[in-house]
């Protein structure tokens, strides 16, 4: 099976519209924390929204303003473009600024004439057994929307399938991430940054045969050589291979990450309790950790990032912020020391969601693994 | 020659605390005050009070509990410990440039450039160790916004206390009451063990009884507001700020009867707060421009512009209807949790934010709109032009939309903003 569609980075609205031609819906997902399982349960195809290549987002910035983030302002710019074909989208309010694309595309839309099915849930900022029984509530409402828009009944069957066939792609997508760890892996940062990506763009079935076919093509790969450092990268958002691809042609092999729109996406396998399918989807839900939204969960946070950058034998981390994102504005106070006891050393970096300034970034990432390349 | 403000130079050496520096302010001013012109002596009774509690609190056997956000306070004064609203600290040092500065830049050295400004000196003051005092407690809620949500963390972990969240429901509705209310008997149980003392009822009462009288006379306040010409300056708005940490203060009272007797009187002078006739009834948007207050004496002597309310500080009543009833009453302070000043219109969906502004307009005779946007508030500034067109639908009045820094001095100047506001009522505004 040629499993090139992995690779592919560029958001599509091919494999949407033809699942649409069936008479089936589409909806988008914005932010991580929307289980997508409730969707696919429903016979719903869930899309998450990302802004790759999106270079002028002036329109959504007369709505959104100059001091947004650029990542909610670009998604904003391809609702308004239709770069993708979706019936509507459901929103959670993540940080404040993905709430932001919800009432912004509502009243957009309801001006263009353009109105879709839109749905928020919330998604509370803290775990504790309150906010987690609150969550599933709004789950329950999120999957009463979903009946109603499709017809589809949301069997406790299906809820278990779709769960089960979201675990085998993140099984399938651990695997890849393993990779990584060796010496000479056979996938470059870019290259898992695209396949993790792709997972947004086509029905989880197809993405899970994808990955079953790169990973059996795995021994005929040839490893990746000639890089002086391993990174890995943490920060906001982070949707464009081609960022991580200026990085690794100066010689950084980008080996690890904790973005939402890569590993973070997939995590561990959702263990789910047959009495109480939906409760464990929240449980699973609001206890992974995905980036410091939650108020409570910073240490946890941090102890993920420096665990995965000794697991996988980091030499330097970059971490990576989108201009405005409050959300990554202050993790370095505490991870800062907990990486430097670690022994890892760090760039901070600031970027927009277009690519402005690449030639600063080769710059710096140049000297930045100039010198942790001394270091090792 | 201007005279050097000795105590000033004292924290920016870091030889003196925020809450000692304040706290001497405010007597030094009333003492001036009651000698030079003591009818006015109530505005600084208020400020007295306030900074004197928390400075004293844990030296009187209180603890002192910092909070963020909408927290259930009224339960804080029921336990006989004394609150500490963390944004108080930015909001009283801001007109004082130099200090707000230093905090705001050694924030910005360990965080990030792009963080709201009242977080910067917040945490600034801890980074720099001159809060003073250490709080016995850090109770703090997830919004109003994500830079308090990354601001607070970190200062609980470096105050090391005891820390309690709550998570304020993306939603205004019965369900979310009911989340509230669960929390807040968690709450409760978490001053319990503070303390080592369950809830007294009949403080809680009496907590609540000041509480309603406040609340009470803040409303009353706000109607006078709806008289034209309006008889209170727009300065004055900031007692709004205070009923956030205060409202369960019986030093809360005096300053709000006097302030409204003070409104009263005037409307009985038929006079108003600008002293040569009103014009302009504007709304502002966002929040109070702290740093620079006397612009808006400015806007009213000047152009006959009044700021008659700010959304976001928008105090809205909400009163316990019947003690007896706890029950009933925890649904109340949940309404008031959501109902706060800034959580009202600048957390949840942007619909709350259309509702207040519908209220103020319908309700307060204003004819013009600001959106003097603090540029720290990125997810107000993400609503803008929902809010300008909907003004613009519904009332046929434009929305001047105007970047400043509420905290910080330095992005702006008095003067630019005055300009700016008083170039927009005389060219676009149509009256």
């Amino acid at each position: 099976m040629n499993y090139q569609k992995l690779f592919e980075s560029n958001i599509s609205k091919d494999e949407i519209s033809a699942w649409r031609a069936q008479g089936k819906k589409a909806l988008g997902v914005v932010c991580c924390h929307v289980p997508q399982e409730l969707l696919h349960a429903a016979g719903v195809l869930p899309v998450r929204l990302r802004a790759t290549g999106c270079e002028d987002y002036s329109e959504a910035e007369v709505w959104m303003s100059s001091f947004s983030c650029s990542f909610a302002k670009s998604i904003l710019q391809f609702l308004i473009d239709n770069v993708y074909d979706l019936d509507g989208f459901v929103a959670s309010d993540g940080c404040m600024q993905a709430a932001r694309i919800y009432d912004n595309w509502k009243a957009c839309s309801k001006k263009s004439g353009k109105e879709q099915t839109i749905i928020e849930i919330g998604a509370p900022r803290m775990n504790s057994a309150t906010t987690r029984a609150y969550y599933k509530e709004e789950l329950k409402i999120l999957v009463e929307a979903l009946e109603k828009l499709t017809g589809n009944k949301v069997t406790d069957e299906k809820l278990l399938h779709s769960v089960e066939t979201y675990n085998e792609a993140r099984g399938l997508v651990k695997k890849v991430l393993e990779l990584q760890k060796a010496e000479h892996p056979v996938i470059t940062g870019a290259e898992a940054m695209k396949i993790m990506l792709a997972s947004t763009n086509m029905p989880v079935e197809e993405y899970i045969e994808l990955l079953k076919a790169f990973l059996a093509d795995v021994p005929n790969r040839t490893p990746v050589s000639g890089f002086r450092t391993r990174l890995m990268v943490i920060g906001s958002a982070l949707d464009d291979p081609r960022y991580i691809e200026a990085i690794e042609n100066k010689g950084g092999l980008v080996v690890a990450d904790t973005l939402c729109l890569g590993s973070m996406t997939f995590g561990d396998e959702l263990k789910a309790d047959k009495a109480d399918i939906l409760g464990s989807i929240a449980d699973y839900y609001l206890t992974r950790i995905v980036c410091p939204r939650m108020i409570d969960n910073r240490p946890q946070l941090h102890n993920l990032i420096v665990n995965r950058a000794t697991e996988y034998k980091v030499d330097g981390l970059l971490y990576v912020k989108m201009q405005n994102c409050e959300c990554w504005g202050g993790e370095n106070t505490y991870l800062e020391p907990a990486l430097k006891d670690a022994g890892v050393p760090i760039l901070y970096l600031e970027r927009e969601e277009k690519l402005a300034n690449i030639g600063q970034l080769e710059i710096r990432a140049e000297a930045f693994i100039e010198m942790i390349e001394k270091e090792v | 020659m201007a005279k050097v403000d000795t105590e000033l130079l004292k924290v920016m050496s870091g030889e003196l605390s925020t809450t000692d520096y304040i706290a001497g302010q405010c007597e030094g001013k009333l003492a001036h005050t009651l000698e030079k012109d003591p009818d006015s002596a109530w505005i600084y009774d208020l400020q007295v009070a306030q900074w004197g509690q928390i400075r004293d609190a844990q030296k009187n056997g209180k603890k002192l509990i910092a909070f963020g956000g909408p927290m259930p306070v009224d339960i804080i004064y029921a336990f006989d410990c004394q609150p500490y609203y963390l944004d108080q600290l930015p909001l009283s040092t801001a007109p004082k440039g130099d200090m707000n500065s230093k905090f705001v830049d050694m924030c910005e050295a360990k965080t990030n450039q792009s963080m709201c400004s009242i977080d910067k000196v917040e945490m600034g003051a801890l980074l720099a160790d001159q809060y003073g005092l250490v709080p016995d407690a850090f109770v703090y809620s997830t919004v109003p916004c994500d830079s308090s949500r990354i601001a607070y963390p970190i200062m609980g972990k470096m105050w090391g206390c005891p820390i309690f969240n709550i998570d304020l429901p993306f939603r205004r509705d019965a369900r979310g009451v009911e989340y509230l209310v669960q929390q807040t008997k968690e709450f409760i149980t978490f001053m319990e063990e503070l303390t080592g003392k369950k809830l007294d009822m009949d403080k809680m009462r009496a907590s609540m009884e000041v509480a309603n009288r406040t609340n009470e006379l803040i409303g009353k306040i706000a109607d006078l507001r709806k008289h034209t010409p309006c008889p209170l300056p727009g300065m004055l708005l900031v007692t709004n700020a205070c009923m956030s940490g205060m409202a369960a203060d019986p030093a809360m009272i005096p300053f709000l009867e006097k302030e409204l007797e003070m409104g009263e009187m005037m409307i009985a002078m038929e006079m108003g707060a600008c002293m040569n006739g009103e014009k302009y009834r504007m709304l502002f948007l966002q929040n109070m421009l702290w740093t620079q207050l006397k612009a808006y004496s400015y806007l009213e002597r000047e152009y006959g512009a009044i700021c008659i309310m700010d959304a976001l500080g928008h105090y809205h009543p909400d009163i316990y209807e019947d003690l007896s009833n706890f029950d009933d009453c925890l649904k109340v302070m949940a309404v008031k949790m959501m109902n706060l000043p800034m959580i009202h219109g600048a957390a949840g969906p942007v619909d709350y934010y259309c509702d207040r502004i519908t209220y103020l307009m319908d309700n307060f005779n204003i004819n013009t709109s600001v959106f003097l946007g603090h540029v720290g508030c990125k997810h107000t500034w993400a609503s803008t032009k929902i809010l300008s067109d909907f003004i613009q639908q519904k009332y046929d009045i434009p929305t001047l939309l105007i970047d400043v820094d509420c905290i910080d001095g330095r992005y702006k100047t008095a003067e630019e903003v005055q300009d700016a506001i008083g170039e927009y009522l005389t060219t676009v505004v149509k009256l």
